[in-house]
């Protein structure tokens, strides 16, 4: 079955993933067990929180939204999400509701205030762009075991020690899927913090680089960063992604994810 | 003179060899000459329309698309659909190509089972002619894809591609041949055509090559033929085409040295440069052999042939020089480069001629020159013209006043157009390819309005839809902007019913659906259709490439006035586009034309002024110029011959070599009244020796452009045409209206004395008397 991916998993992707372990580290690590270190954290059940979206144009030029954001997995394993946007005015109120099943297709929704009644909507195209922005669907998502992860060099950039672990799609119809050639992740040595991405072509040209700045610890010894900036080379454009008030565990419930919810007047 | 003449004679070898040296340097710099055929690189852009049209493409840039047309018997079978996807694939691959749009890559906005979707039109291509068979129907019925994507016949369908910015010229050219060989390669059984910017600027280049070699040896040999009749010598017609052919090494070497391309104009310079360069060289012969005719030494035929013509040559060349170079106040690149650079190529045949020619004849032994045969054959050719200028006075003022008159009356109908037949022939493949695109597209030039206003505000994108609605029925093709876009996302809302494919009747649902639209896309992508504030929108139609004129602008004003009427308030409509674009230019043309007329006549006299002091020889100089530019205006009203960037140049062109014959013309008859103290006589004499060789010089410059008839481009035919006859009714005014004007203003002291002027012959009497003697 073709992989489906949706706006909201993409985002509770965002947050879970780059956490970090840190502990009891084996010296040798190979480029896969280096990215797998930075993959989500076991106890984060629900989370919560608001998020500054900034477009600027290659003129310098930004488009700002915002929007609040729920996310839950809950005991069957299902990952609910639920997006509402405050900014710009003309479309509070407007949501997406996205609910996963791991054994079927996603089901999603999307809300505009002036239609009244929810629509249903059906699935993405992989190598989409998210909301709008320089992000792709694909730069976000977690799928650690379509690609080829090879450990490169070991870089020190401002005194840290940084893992450029080279990540690469392993046939090339999944190249063609999400449009690019390879990636290159800066992990660094100590926490597993990622600092930056490049996203390159098939000859080599970067595309677009992604820097991961101001990480916030959630739980112990887990780290989210909390302003992420795309920058797309050819088109000059970049989003800058800002969270705030983040919580975690707070104890959402799939009642917390329901059409009632997503239609509530803000 | 006098100075040059000796130094000349005493160094003949220095000159000659300093002349080699120099066409050395040229012919390496010439050999990295670019060719140009860019109309977009010539627009000004101090005009609103032009700034609009280039900032609108620098923005958008969506003026160099190429078009493919894929024709056959069933583009949307299985089989057809495949290649179509095999042929974007491979063009998207290319790493110059930015996007490519066509039916298997189309994204869309749809209503599913599933629910509302962004996807792909064709996601998986129909695994078999069943269902290829219910997708044929899907997409023909839907007002959306046919005739903007499929023709309505399901035959034909586009696939088109966007370049990444290419500045250089020639880099667009090699892209566009890689991907015109891709698409070749590998299109089965689809024929294919195509068109755009690209491919016009491709074709262009092509088709402006292959004339200009076809062309050119023609002019030369042409030339060649004309001078072996007047001067039955080998030397008679080496030289006058030595010096041409350095003096267009000269040239062009200059203009690679300025880094400058040889544009469509520019092009036809090495012609105009054998017919006007060579009478500079034809000049010095002459004289040097009427020298050698009277019994003058070698070395004091040489001599005599430097100073007598010298100035005459000198004079001409200047006059010359200014007549082309009032181009340069042209707003046209291409017009202002030829300006300069024929100016420049001038110059040079000039100083080739005075200095080159005669150090060559020196160092050679002395032509054989039969005394009087000449004279009698002069005599018996031109004898009519020299009988109608001196004893029908009033036959040639009737006839020129008559003449004038005629053309006066056809002046007003010329009509200015820039056409992209201008340079392809009517039968030529791209021609007949936009006339399909016409009938099944709409046309491969597309209008671009820019609109002004709140994109979110319902009442905006209202008036938007109701100008489209008027574009279509003034005759544009199906206009596509973010209203076709919103209406289509507001029936995808609406599961899929055709009657919503409207804008929604709730103002409030438009900056929703306008933020669906804008999350759903790339930054930058929406672009193309609005920009990043949302206070300007764009609304793109086609339009034929091919269209007659006049209609073309009669739709535009049309347009304008529609806009005008729709839009309201603060909401406003800027039209633009190719179309509007070549009606600015043509616009400027007018304008030019009669700037340009007026300054190369007006530098021309005031040059005149200063050389003769004369008022009344200043006038009498100009009117056969006058009255050429009259009549080749008169000409081109009755031929129904456009004025174009191209036959613009011809008044300048007709005043800088016209007026070399009224110079030349006038300073032999000042001499021959010297001797002979006659108007008659010194007119009869001065049409038997410097008629001959002013009829000789029209000949070949009128043959020169008379080759370009042959040409493939049709502004080349016209301007050929013109061009010839302009440079006849030149020389046969200066042999008529020149004696006539003489004869009416100028005082009978004078005619028989000649003014005082600065032309002084000091040698001249001692050597006819010690010739004579």
């Amino acid at each position: 079955m073709k992989k489906k991916y949706n706006y909201v998993v993409i985002i509770l992707m965002l947050f879970m993933s780059f956490c970090v372990v840190n502990q009891g580290i084996a010296q040798e690590l190979t480029g896969k067990e280096i990215i797998e270190h930075t993959e989500s954290i076991e106890t984060l059940k629900d989370l919560r929180g608001s998020m500054e979206m900034q477009i600027i144009n290659k003129s310098g030029k930004a488009r700002v939204r915002e929007l609040t954001i729920i996310g839950l997995e809950n005991e069957e394993g299902i990952e609910k999400s639920l997006i509402r946007f405050l900014k710009p005015s003309k479309v509070k109120g407007t949501g997406f509701l996205t609910i996963s099943n791991p054994d079927g297709p996603d089901e999603s929704y999307l809300y505009l205030p002036a239609l009244g009644k929810p629509r249903r909507l059906s699935s993405e195209e992989r190598g989409g762009n998210f909301m709008g922005s320089d992000f792709t669907n694909e730069d976000m998502s977690s799928c650690h075991e379509d690609y080829e992860h090879n450990l490169l060099n070991i870089e020190e950039i401002d005194d840290v020690a940084y893992y450029v672990v080279e990540s690469v799609p392993k046939t090339e119809k999944m190249q063609q899927d999400v449009g690019f050639a390879r990636k290159l992740t800066w992990i660094s040595h100590d926490k597993f913090q990622v600092l930056k991405m490049e996203v390159l072509d098939i000859n080599g040209k970067i595309i677009r680089i992604l820097n991961y700045d101001e990480y916030q610890e959630i739980e112990k010894d887990a780290w989210i960063p909390t302003r992420l900036e795309m920058a797309t080379i050819e088109s000059g454009s970049r989003t800058i992604l800002e969270y705030k008030n983040i919580e975690v565990n707070t104890g959402l419930t799939d009642d917390d994810f329901s059409i009632r919810q997503l239609t509530r007047p803000l | 003179m006098k100075k040059l003449a000796k130094y000349i004679v005493s160094h003949s070898k220095l000159i000659v060899g300093m002349i080699i040296v120099i066409t050395i340097m040229f012919t390496w710099q010439a050999n990295m000459i670019e060719q140009r055929m860019d109309f977009e690189d010539n627009i000004p852009e101090d005009d609103p329309r032009l700034s609009i049209f280039m900032e609108l493409r620098d923005r958008y840039s969506q003026e160099d698309a190429v078009t493919f047309i894929l024709t056959g018997e069933n583009v949307l079978s299985r089989e057809s659909l495949i290649t179509v996807d095999h042929l974007t694939n491979i063009l998207l691959n290319h790493p110059q190509i930015k996007e490519v749009n066509s039916l298997t890559n189309l994204t869309e906005f749809a209503a599913s089972e599933e629910g509302i979707r962004s996807a792909p039109l064709i996601e998986e291509i129909p695994e078999n002619e069943e269902e290829a068979k219910k997708l044929r129907t899907k997409i023909l019925s839907d007002p959306w894809y046919v005739n903007r994507l499929v023709s309505q016949d399901g035959q034909s369908t586009i696939i088109q591609f966007q370049p990444i910015r290419l500045d250089v010229f020639e880099e667009r050219l090699t892209l566009f041949e890689e991907a015109l060989e891709l698409v070749s390669k590998n299109k089965e059984n689809l024929q294919i055509n195509f068109a755009g910017p690209m491919a016009v600027d491709y074709e262009g280049e092509k088709i402006l090559g292959e004339d200009l070699q076809k062309l050119l040896p023609l002019v030369l040999l042409l030339t060649l033929i004309i001078l072996f009749i007047s001067f039955r010598s080998i030397r008679g017609v080496i030289l006058p085409v030595l010096t041409v052919i350095l003096s267009v090494i000269w040239t062009i070497g200059f203009m690679a040295l300025v880094k400058r391309p040889l544009s469509t104009i520019t092009n036809i310079m090495p012609i105009l440069l054998i017919g006007v360069g060579s009478a500079y060289g034809i000049h010095i012969i002459s004289r040097y052999r009427e020298g050698l005719s009277i019994g003058l030494e070698k070395s004091q035929a040489v001599r005599l042939s430097v100073e007598k013509t010298g100035f005459g040559v000198w004079l001409a060349a200047i006059t010359t020089m200014v007549g082309f170079g009032s181009l340069v106040l042209s707003d046209f690149k291409m017009i202002w480069e030829f300006g300069v650079f024929s100016a420049f190529g001038v110059f040079s045949a000039f100083v080739i001629s005075v200095t080159f020619i005669p150090a060559i004849l020196n160092l050679m032994p002395a032509l054989k020159v039969k005394k009087v045969k000449k004279t009698v054959r002069l005599k018996t050719s031109l004898s009519p013209l020299s009988g109608l200028a001196i004893h029908h006075k009033k036959v040639v003022l009737v006839i020129m006043v008559l003449l004038v008159l005629i053309s006066l009356i056809g002046w007003p109908r010329v009509k200015t157009e820039i056409s992209m037949t201008d340079i392809f022939p009517k039968n030529s493949e791209l021609v007949k390819t936009e006339e399909i695109i016409d009938e099944k597209y709409g046309g491969s030039s597309q209008f671009i309005i820019l609109t002004k206003g709140d994109i979110s505000n319902y009442e905006f994108l209202r008036q938007m839809e109701s100008f489209q609605d008027e574009m279509v029925k003034l005759g544009t093709g199906q206009p596509m902007s973010v209203v076709d876009m919103l209406k289509r996302l507001n029936r995808a809302f609406h599961e899929g019913k055709e009657e919503y494919e409207a804008l929604p009747d709730d103002p409030e649902l438009i900056p929703q659906l306008l933020f669906l639209l804008e999350i759903s896309a790339k930054p930058g992508e929406l672009e193309d259709l609005m920009n990043f504030e949302q206070t300007e929108a764009l609304i793109y139609a086609p339009i034929s490439n091919v269209m007659n004129f006049g209609e073309k602008k009669e739709l535009v004003q049309k347009m304008e006035l529609k806009a005008e009427e729709i839009f309201t308030g603060d909401n406003q409509a800027i039209i633009s586009g190719m179309p509007i674009a070549e009606l600015a230019a043509t616009d400027i043309i007018d304008r030019e034309q009669m700037q340009s007329i007026f300054a190369s006549v007006i530098a021309v006299f005031i040059i005149m002024l200063i050389a003769f002091r004369s008022l009344s020889i200043g006038i009498c100089c100009m009117l056969p110029i006058l009255f050429t530019i009259v009549f080749n205006f008169g000409l081109m009203g009755f031929l129904n011959i456009p004025l174009n960037y191209l036959n613009m140049i011809i008044a300048s062109l007709a005043t800088g070599i016209g007026i070399d014959y009224s110079i030349h013309f006038y300073i032999r008859y000042k001499d021959e009244l010297k001797i002979h103290h006659s108007y008659s006589k010194a007119i009869d004499e001065t049409i038997r020796t410097t008629g001959t060789a002013i009829i000789t010089n029209a000949l070949s410059v009128g043959m020169g452009f008379a080759v370009l008839i042959f040409s493939n481009i049709n502004m080349f035919k016209q301007f050929g045409g013109l061009i010839t006859i302009t440079m006849f009714v030149t020389a046969i005014g200066a042999l008529t209206i020149l004696p006539l004007a003489l004869y009416l203003f100028l005082k009978k002291q004078e005619l028989r004395t000649g003014n005082e002027s600065l032309i002084e012959i000091n040698l001249e009497k001692e050597l006819y008397v010690k010739a004579k003697n």
